[in-house]
């Protein structure tokens, strides 16, 4: 990250308010027919959105990651279909904060944001990503992963325990059920609440409900004997999925690893207390919204800079480190990978070389 | 209401917000039982106003049923009194996490005016942390403690197996030697014998109940159930009871119904619990006392007691009675020798058949153990 980025991201930072006030505003004026309905509350409800929207062109910036940006902008423009908006209301947005941030940012900062905002215009036809439903009936599992969705979307925790269960007595592996059950199903609900086909609460209770699932296997997971090694795992600050992250430190268990499951929204000063109370020989960190990427950063930049600590390896992963192949590196971790049967590997990998 | 049970969210939450600002608390929670009966799940991110902020509103807690959660991580000052009704566990969870955290808030402080919804934000989401984490903890600490106590079912088994074979090759030639030099040995001598194969014999009964306690714990309890006659098998058992009991000038009775049902046992087991119950009332019953065995059907059971007017249960030891090396009595230890094992064995014995067994006592006033089995006859 360069000066420059730095300088044009924090020039965006310290005006979000005003800046997405303004936004909005010239938005509202542009198409007054769309937005006049909304009222007072919906012009606030928007102002906050854009100040998100903007979270985003400041992290793409100080990251100077043009597909930064232009991922938020794409998972967006599905979302404002899911929403409902016609099609010129993305797009008559995005030239209202190019306008106002062209004329309200220093000039020597404006070509830095702009290159961002021209990446987006250039591909705003560009074909729909999500499209492709994570569950398929073809693939492994697909036809219990179906059912399972489907019994989460309705409410009915008890059978989509049911399912689960039946499928582990009746010879599913952990592990299989993990990757190709509760995996795509979190995934596909994600997918369909973008599109609005599902609603935040359902998203949440299928959250709840897959990991109270997960718990009840329990008793299968930690009977693994054994191999005296430690994994400390968790979400880094503001980042709340957490499934993924205890996916991972149950896969560790399997394979005879102590866990020591941290949680969502962890501060880095608890995450290296965690790491010198239980000796930990890997440290996992998971980094799901692209915009905590910085928090990843500043989390693994504590650890390496508290001496009792620094020597741990740090294994990340997370939706937003698989699609930015490079965060991993800039923010300073020993290895990513992007699932949780990798992660074993990869620890496994990290400490023989370690050793030698 | 669409075919998934969702309502539009604004509306619904619209109306909720406006009972609660009527200051009508118990018409917000009737609303909330109305959705919980009519099975909604309700989308509570949303916006609107209190008071004069526009807040963005989500609720705090969930309930356990499956049509309905309520989920949400932040919550406004005007709703804690709300939430505080209706999840009680919750505020108790909140508030210790608060009273033990580093930032923490005394009961008075909340809801308080200068409230910060991020910090409540990141002390709720670090109190669901400790209790997932705690959860993992416990889980792991119960995988443990079972592999512990197969390790040590595994030991008991072990060792007594091994010492079985010995005790009973002493106690056998123990008898031998009774029979073959009852009149080449001086009576100290005799008496030396004596002792040796009565305490190789209760040593030996000692090593079967914990080969029986180690069986049934392992889950290996076999039951081979057939049709059995449970007068007849009783009589049998207590006429080879009543040697004991007359040594210490006991009377044992049996009594029972005319008419008990052929049923589906395992005789040899059923034995094995009577001795247990017999062998317990004969070593806490004075000279001179009476125990009663009785046997009777009422319905679809059958129930065997043994009473006895022996030293009777204090009530703190009644609940722990049928646990595995409970003492059933306070006499110092040195006058009392027994496994601790023959009641536990019962039970287990008793619930395999799906039954269930009880003690009645009084301390001074004699004890009477109940067992009660269905009548499972060989068409059931």
């Amino acid at each position: 990250m360069g000066k420059i980025e730095a300088e044009a991201a924090y020039a965006i930072e310290a005006n979000q308010k005003p800046l997405s006030e303004e936004i909005v505003s010239r938005q509202y004026g542009v198409q007054a027919e769309i937005w006049e309905t909304y009222g007072k509350e919906g012009r606030e409800k928007s102002t906050r959105d854009m100040e998100y929207h903007l979270k985003y062109l400041i992290e793409a910036v100080r990251t100077d990651d043009l597909f930064l940006f232009k991922h938020y902008v794409d998972w967006l423009k599905i979302l404002f279909r899911g929403l409902q908006f016609s099609d010129n209301v993305l797009p008559v947005m995005l030239n209202c904060m190019q306008a106002v941030l062209k004329e309200r940012l220093p000039e020597e900062l404006s070509p830095i944001v702009s290159k961002h905002m021209a990446a987006v215009s250039s591909q705003l036809q560009a074909c729909d990503q999500s499209q492709t439903p994570f569950i398929q009936e073809g693939h492994p599992m697909g036809n219990l992963a179906k059912k399972y969705l489907e019994s989460l979307l309705a409410g009915y925790k008890k059978t989509a325990s049911r399912l689960i269960m039946n499928a582990y007595h009746e010879g599913a592996s952990i592990k299989d059920i993990y990757l190709q059950v509760f995996q795509p199903s979190q995934r596909e609900i994600g997918r369909l609440w973008q599109r609005n086909e599902v609603s935040v609460a359902q998203e949440h209770f299928a959250s709840a409900a897959t990991q109270l699932i997960m718990s009840q296997l329990y008793t299968h997971i930690f009977s693994t004997e054994k191999i005296g090694l430690r994994l400390v795992a968790a979400c880094v600050s503001e980042e709340l999925h957490e499934i993924g992250i205890r996916m991972v430190a149950d896969f560790f268990e399997l394979e005879g690893w102590d866990s020591f499951y941290l949680g969502a929204n962890l501060p880095p000063s608890s995450v290296i207390q965690a790491v010198i109370d239980y000796e930990a020989d890997i440290l996992a960190l998971s980094c799901t919204i692209p915009l905590h990427q910085r928090e990843l950063e500043n989390m693994i930049a504590k650890v390496r800079s508290d001496e009792r600590a620094r020597d741990i390896k740090i294994i990340v992963g997370g939706y937003s480190l698989n699609t930015f192949g490079d965060a991993w590196k800039r923010a300073g971790a020993d290895g990513h990978a992007p699932d949780a049967e990798n992660a074993v590997l990869l620890a496994e990998r990290l400490l023989t070389d370690k050793k030698s | 209401m669409d075919t998934l049970g969702r309502c539009d969210p604004f509306q619904t939450g619209k109306n909720f917000i406006q009972v609660i600002h009527q200051g009508s608390f118990s018409k917000g929670l009737n609303f909330l039982m109305e959705i919980q009966k009519k099975g909604i799940v309700l989308n509570w991110e949303f916006y609107t106003q209190i008071g004069k902020k526009l807040e963005r509103l989500h609720f705090c807690g969930r309930t356990e049923r499956d049509d309905l959660f309520l989920i949400g991580a932040k919550n406004s000052s005007d709703l804690l009194p709300l939430f505080n009704k209706i999840f009680p566990e919750q505020k108790k969870n909140l508030e210790k996490a608060l009273h033990d955290g580093d930032n923490s808030a005394s009961e008075q402080d909340f809801p308080a005016s200068s409230f910060q919804n991020d910090e409540i934000y990141d002390q709720l989401t670090a109190l669901y942390n400790e209790l997932a984490n705690m959860q993992r903890q416990l889980a792991k600490k119960n995988v443990e403690l079972e592999r512990l106590s197969k390790q040590k079912n595994h030991f008991l088994g072990m060792a007594a197996h091994e010492l079985r074979h010995p005790l009973g090759i002493i106690h056998m030639l123990t008898g031998f030697l009774q029979e073959e030099c009852a009149y080449k040995l001086e009576p100290e001598q005799m008496e030396y014998l004596n002792t040796i194969d009565t305490l190789s014999e209760s040593m030996q009964k000692l090593i079967d109940d914990f080969l029986s306690i180690s069986t049934i714990e392992s889950g290996k309890l076999s039951l081979k159930k057939e049709p059995a006659r449970l007068v007849e098998i009783f009589q049998n058992n207590l006429s080879l009871n009543k040697l004991n009991a007359d040594r210490k000038h006991i009377e044992l009775v049996f009594c029972h119904d005319e008419k008990i049902p052929v049923v589906m046992v395992d005789p040899s087991k059923m034995e094995q619990v009577l001795n247990n119950l017999i062998a317990n009332a004969l070593k806490f019953s004075p000279e001179g006392s009476r125990i009663e065995v009785c046997l009777r059907q009422t319905g679809d059971e059958i129930i065997l007691s043994v009473k006895d007017q022996g030293t009777g249960i204090s009530p703190e030891l009644l609940p722990r009675l049928f646990d595995p090396f409970e003492k059933s009595h306070s006499l110092p230890e040195k006058s009392y020798q027994g496994s601790g094992l023959g009641l536990a064995i019962a039970k287990k014995i008793v619930e395999s058949h799906g039954g269930e067994i009880h003690a009645e006592s009084e301390t001074g006033k004699g004890s009477t153990f109940v067992v009660k089995l269905p009548v499972e006859t060989r068409s059931s």
